[in-house]
């Protein structure tokens, strides 16, 4: 007998595993079966549930108590439901979110302790067993009549502020309340999620980052002794910054560091990846193949199903993944076959090959490995151990990949690539009929920067932009550096009119920075030109009207951003 | 023992129907659920429970408030009462003891469990009544 109470203890939940029901007394299997239902319904219920409650929090204010109350009642419920349906962990985040709303405290702590909460939910919706009970209304619905699955993901193309560590905070620990700001102010600006605090705290999970006075690092290293801690300190104090070395920190900035050293300082620590890697997974089992794929969706990456294998090559055309993950076995032809014909596509040689194997079969495992597969997983595969290893092919691939593809002093997209880029989103966007904008940008005067500062301070500059850039984009856009100091940035599914308030928006965030030197601090702008693409247009094409468009933005006066007269946009100058 | 009728009362779908199927499949009782303390007030006459099974925490009219109600009812005066609570702490226990309630059960539960736990609350009290 498998009742699901014992189950459920023994924490034996795979993927696939399915509740059995004990044999002997009719009405206990029906109750098991009704109450697994149920289960159901509520998991489906929950993303919504906690969507109202992460508002309700955001709209908490301790000294309004009115403004307490709709929070608390959700987190009370939560507590009462979640452990009912199996959920232990959603229960003990939302208890803790409960104690908190208890004791409202006003200030910086108060959000912080918010903030601590929040991650704990999120934290609990993420924690392996209840993936699978959440991605299961998914499974359980009857199988669609269509023989694959190809929708590219549209919910999760472009979300907004996105990449793995924007929901994880920076905590900024500084006791002057006008340093802490003006810092907070900047790793903002850069895209950062911060939050101050006045003295340090545990929190439930490490912060991304300690950004703190000296007077605070030895606190921080006590509750988190493998935390990243930037300190901020006098640097003419060699004692000061001896006492940072001795603390363990990652990184020291000067007392008078400006905004964009501060953000070098995280950029240089936490490298954004722009693209979030997209995972093909390969495997005629309806069932098995949803549930992987809600795994490694609610790890952050971004996933495509395919049931039938005849579509791969038009499918991995389309989807172009980072790695591909495959059943040994499929209908008529194996996973190695199938292998090998990807192996001989140019595009996809230098991509992660896994599969997924019914039983331990070294013979073919060997031969696998022989065509080039990277790794072999043996069904039933626990969701963590999966979410490991496909994390880790991907990151060596990535960092791999990295080295060749990019420039290596904004680490953004070399100009061939960013070349080889448009063309493939052009392809991308004719075919599914999606608009597409290309932005093209030059910084204002920039000679006349490394005449003045050198060619080092001209390095900082470029090195500032690219954060801005990156920092500021949506999932899917894709920034390259064209030039000496000419930048492309390619924005999917966007029209001109929007693109143009992007580049807008970033290109305010970057002329309101000052760069400090020795014969004082300076600004520096930049001019862009924006083309949508127009029916049946080439690449060449779009990339000559963005640049002729950039020309006219440098003809009439700079820092601005102008949309190409074939586009749609307003023409707009500086405001 | 014979089986009990239960009047359940209960805010949340899901937990209303999770404690149905836990108390009428594995624990054999006759349950009727109620969504709020007023319907509580209107059925209970023609169900004529044996057990009252409250959550403690709804809209409007809460477990102990529904509890007063119900117990202003003359033929409803000596049911037994059990509270469902989320509330952990020992001092919000007794305070709900003290509505005259037999027992309170804790939020989650295993739905496995739920029945086995209602019985084992309404035996302590038949033994206290007997004494």
């Amino acid at each position: 007998m498998r009742a699901w109470a014992h189950s459920r203890q023994r924490g034996d939940r795979r993927i696939g595993a399915d509740v059995t029901a004990a044999h002997s007394n009719p009405p206990i299997e029906e109750a098991q079966e009704l109450i697994a239902k149920l289960r159901r319904a509520f998991a489906a219920t929950l993303p919504s549930l906690l969507d109202t409650l992460g508002e309700a929090c955001a709209s908490a204010r301790a000294d309004d108590p009115a403004s307490l109350e709709q929070p608390k009642q959700l987190a009370h419920r939560l507590a009462g439901s979640g452990g009912t349906f199996g959920m232990d962990g959603l229960t003990r985040a939302a208890r803790h979110l409960e104690g908190l709303l208890a004791q409202p405290r006003s200030g910086a702590t108060w959000q912080c302790s918010m903030l601590d909460a929040f991650a704990l939910i999120l934290e609990a919706q993420h924690s392996p067993s209840e993936l699978v009970e959440i991605s299961r209304p998914k499974i359980s619905r009857p199988a669609t009549s269509a023989p694959r699955n190809t929708d590219p993901p549209t919910s999760s193309r472009y979300p907004q502020p996105h990449g793995r560590w924007a929901a994880v905070p920076i905590v900024v620990v500084i006791d002057d309340v006008a340093t802490r700001q003006s810092i907070l102010n900047t790793l903002q600006q850069f895209g950062f999620l911060v939050v101050g605090c006045d003295s340090p705290t545990r929190f439930p999970i490490t912060p991304l980052a300690f950004v703190c006075t000296l007077n605070h690092a030895e606190a921080i290293r006590n509750l988190y002794p493998k935390a990243d801690i930037i300190t901020v300190l006098d640097y003419a104090n060699l004692e000061a910054r001896l006492a940072a070395v001795r603390v363990g920190c990652r990184a020291t900035v000067s007392m008078e560091a400006d905004a964009p050293e501060i953000a070098a300082a995280m950029e240089r620590l936490f490298p954004l990846e722009l693209e979030v890697p997209r995972v093909l997974v390969v495997d005629d089992d309806h069932f098995v193949s949803r549930a992987t794929a809600a795994v490694l969706e609610r790890s952050g990456l971004v996933v495509t199903v395919l049931n039938d294998p005849q579509a791969l090559l038009e499918v991995t055309a389309d989807v172009r993944p980072h790695l591909v993950l495959m059943d040994m076995r499929l209908p008529h032809c194996n996973g190695l076959e199938l292998a090998a014909v990807l192996r001989h596509d140019d595009r996809m040689v230098g991509v992660p090959i896994v599969f997924l194997t019914a039983v331990d079969e070294p013979a073919q495992a060997r031969l696998a490995l022989e065509i080039g597969a990277d790794d072999f997983l043996v069904k039933p595969v626990e969701p963590a151990t999966l979410v490991a290893v496909v994390s880790s092919r991907l990151n060596r691939s990535r960092a791999l990949r990295s080295y060749m593809d990019r420039d290596s002093l904004t680490r953004l997209f070399s100009h061939a690539r960013t070349i080889e880029r448009i063309e493939l989103e052009v392809d991308v966007a004719h075919r599914r009929g999606e608009p597409l904008a290309l932005a093209i940008l030059d910084l204002d005067h920039f000679k006349r920067v490394n005449d003045e500062y050198g060619h080092a301070t001209g390095d900082r500059v470029l090195r500032s932009l690219s954060t801005v850039l990156r920092r500021r984009a949506r999932q899917g856009d894709i920034i390259g550096r064209c030039g000496g100091e000419e930048f492309a940035v390619i924005l999917p599914a966007t029209r001109g009119a929007e693109a143009q308030q992007l580049l807008n928006e970033r290109r305010q965030t970057f002329s309101s920075l000052r760069y400090g030197t020795v014969k004082g601090p300076f600004t520096v702008s930049f001019s862009a030109g924006i083309a949508e693409l127009l029916e049946n247009e080439t690449p060449a094409s779009l990339w000559d009207r963005a640049d002729r468009a950039l020309y006219a933005a440098k003809e009439s006066g700079r820092n601005r951003v102008i949309c190409s007269d074939a586009g749609s946009c307003p023409q707009l100058g500086d405001e | 023992m014979l089986p009990l009728r239960i009047l359940l009362v209960e805010d949340e779908l899901a937990l209303r129907l999770v404690a149905k199927v836990a108390l009428e499949k594995v624990g054999g009782y006759t349950v009727n659920t109620c969504a709020s303390g007023k319907e509580a007030l209107q059925v209970v006459r023609e169900f004529k429970p044996d057990l009252f099974v409250l959550d403690v925490m709804m809209p409007h009219l809460d477990g102990p408030a529904t509890l007063m109600q119900l117990r202003e009812m003359p033929e409803f005066l000596e049911t037994p009462a059990i509270f469902l609570t989320a509330k952990v702490q020992s001092r919000e226990i007794l305070e709900l003891l003290a509505h005259g309630a037999i027992g309170v059960l804790q939020k989650p539960f295993d739905p496995m469990q739920l029945s086995q736990n209602v019985s084992e609350l309404v035996r302590q009290h038949a033994k206290k009544r007997q004494r």
